[in-house]
């Protein structure tokens, strides 16, 4: 019998429940999974939290809902994994596995960046609530988004959530006395996923009146001034911020000595496996920005699959009939708009080219897909 | 509150047929077919995402686009005027004499207005054709400049991540 322990109940980590569970029902083997939190947060809809059109009990489910597909729960922090030893520290007891998941994220650190208490952001459920009362508030003015850096969670949300606040302050006849600054370190929106996507969005955002201000790197807040920073001494006034806080791989003690220079999981990108432990994985948004993958909900979810397949192959002999698929989509709502764009990073994954991106599809029918994907995925995974 | 609810008539009856339903669906094998279909729903998001089928998914989607730029009022105008067009001109009739055009009377046609219009229009779609293509080559040799430069710099990071992977390998 082996003990399966998965760190973290985000997108990667109930994926990979989920499919043990399935596979390994009727068997004797155990799945532990262990997470801070008592629920699963669908971190997509965050922004709409912020924006008033859901409630947090709406977009969370008790991660204990796994156990009746035969995962065992537990709420704990994690301290150390101690990988010499097969052994995690939770909630200061030592907890033995045979194969280990990782999918712990990357944590928000507002605390990294000079100023940050004068800004809002929906990168966590308390933080969208706050922006919520925020944006109650406001009565006009300029609202600034910012990026505090490259690395962070769901790269297309800053353009969502100016594409929402544009809607809502129309809604409320605001916005002949708003401005909309977006300050991105990218050179143009989305830049990164290629002329296709990013010439989309850029018609998105002028079409709203959404002033882009490309090539910005933040270097702190002026709270007093009330001003963005830049580190080439741009300074951008705000009546209101909201910015992405500052992103760190939430690694706790992994892998000793096998981290990158930038405190990434050292992996195997074919196998995802850790370099320190073939016995060990680790998967989403603590690992890809060092394998050139975004930190995006939807890759951890193809990994956990790929990850889960060859944890039921080495169990079970299984055969593992399908391998890791490095494409993301996101579901971009702007409101009265919403766009649905794809990458596949097969060419950035071995450094041969660039990835191939594309539009799936323009139409406000597209914010239904994503209202009906949140349902299908707690029905199918959290029910 | 259950009891109560089975003791409506109404309820009895919706009851009866669903469990009617259920067993015509159990006998002919719908309800064992569902059983898998439900087993595989987690499983059919990731194979639909293959990148080829996203791909012909997003050309699809750009075709459509392009279709959608074309006003309606225009698009049926000026077929409805090319169709009748069309008709009036390629006649059966005409269809077994058609007119041979060599160099002469292709310089005899030039002096015909609507062939200058039509001309006009052939003339002004190569001159949109060369300049989209010109501005396309420039936007994608940029593109695969910066591309590139991207690579180069991703792929220095690899290799020093799997020189120190190494060293702590051995």
């Amino acid at each position: 019998m082996a003990r399966i322990m998965i760190l973290g109940g985000g997108s990667g980590g109930l994926v990979v429940a989920n499919k043990l569970a399935r596979g390994l029902r009727g068997t004797s083997h155990e799945i532990l999974l262990v997470d801070r939190s008592p629920y699963h947060y669908f971190m997509p809809s965050f922004p709409w939290v912020a924006l008033g059109f859901k409630e947090p009990e709406q977009v969370r489910r008790p991660l204990k809902n796994l156990e009746k597909k035969g995962v065992r729960v537990l709420q704990g922090e994690v301290r150390e994994i101690r990988i010499p030893e097969k052994r995690v520290r939770v909630n200061g007891e030592d907890l033995s596995y045979d194969l280990l998941v990782v999918s712990l994220g990357a944590e928000v650190k507002p605390d990294l960046m000079p100023g940050f208490e004068a800004a809002y952001h929906p990168w966590t459920i308390e933080g969208a609530l706050r922006m919520r009362e925020a944006i109650q508030r406001f009565e006009g003015g300029r609202i600034v988004i910012g990026v505090s850096g490259p690395y962070y969670r769901c790269p297309p949300a800053p353009y969502e959530i100016a594409g929402q606040l544009d809607f809502a302050l129309r809604a409320r006849r605001l916005r002949d006395k708003s401005e909309i600054v977006l300050a991105h370190p990218h050179p143009q929106p989305l830049s990164a996923m290629g002329p296709a996507i990013s010439g989309v969005i850029t018609e998105i955002l002028a079409a709203k009146g959404v002033r882009f201000e490309g090539n910005f790197h933040a270097r702190a807040i002026d709270p007093e001034r009330r001003l963005l920073l830049g580190q080439d001494g741009r300074e951008i006034p705000f009546d209101l911020l909201i910015m992405v806080p500052p992103h760190r791989p939430s690694v706790a003690g992994m892998c000793p000595g096998l981290l990158t220079p930038a405190s990434f999981p050292l992996v195997d990108p074919k196998t995802f496996r850790c370099l320190a432990d073939p016995d060990v994985f680790a998967i989403g948004d603590m690992v890809n920005p060092a394998i050139n993958l975004p930190a995006a909900g939807v890759v951890a979810h193809f990994q956990a699959e790929f990850v889960a397949n060859q944890i039921l192959a080495e169990l079970k002999g299984a055969y593992i009939g399908e391998s890791f698929t490095p494409v993301a989509m996101c579901i971009m709502d702007f409101g009265d708009d919403a766009v649905l764009p794809m990458c596949d990073f097969t060419r950035i994954l071995d450094l041969s080219g660039p990835p191939s991106c594309g539009v799936l599809g323009r139409s406000k029918a597209i914010r239904l897909t994503k209202m009906l994907f949140e349902s299908i995925w707690f029905a199918t995974y959290l029910s | 509150m259950t009891e109560q609810i089975l003791q409506d008539p109404k309820a009895q009856e919706a009851l009866e047929r669903t469990l009617s339903l259920l067993i015509r669906m159990n006998e002919t094998g719908a309800l064992a077919f569902l059983e898998d279909a439900v087993e595989l729903l987690p499983d059919s998001l990731s194979y639909l995402m293959d990148p080829r089928l996203l791909k012909i998914g997003a050309n699809l989607a750009y075709l459509l686009h392009v279709v959608e730029l074309v006003e309606p009022t225009l698009i049926t105008v000026m077929m409805s005027r090319l169709v009748e067009e069309l008709n009036r001109e390629l006649t059966p009739e005409r269809m077994k004499e058609l007119p041979r055009v060599g160099p002469v009377s292709l310089v005899k046609a030039l002096a015909d207005p609507d062939v200058q219009r039509g001309l006009g229009i052939l003339v002004l779609f190569l001159r949109v054709l060369g300049r989209a293509f010109d501005r396309s080559s420039q936007e994608l040799m940029a593109l695969m400049e910066a591309t590139e430069k991207t690579l180069a710099e991703l792929r220095r990071q690899r290799a020093e991540i799997e020189r120190q992977a190494a060293a702590v390998a051995s």
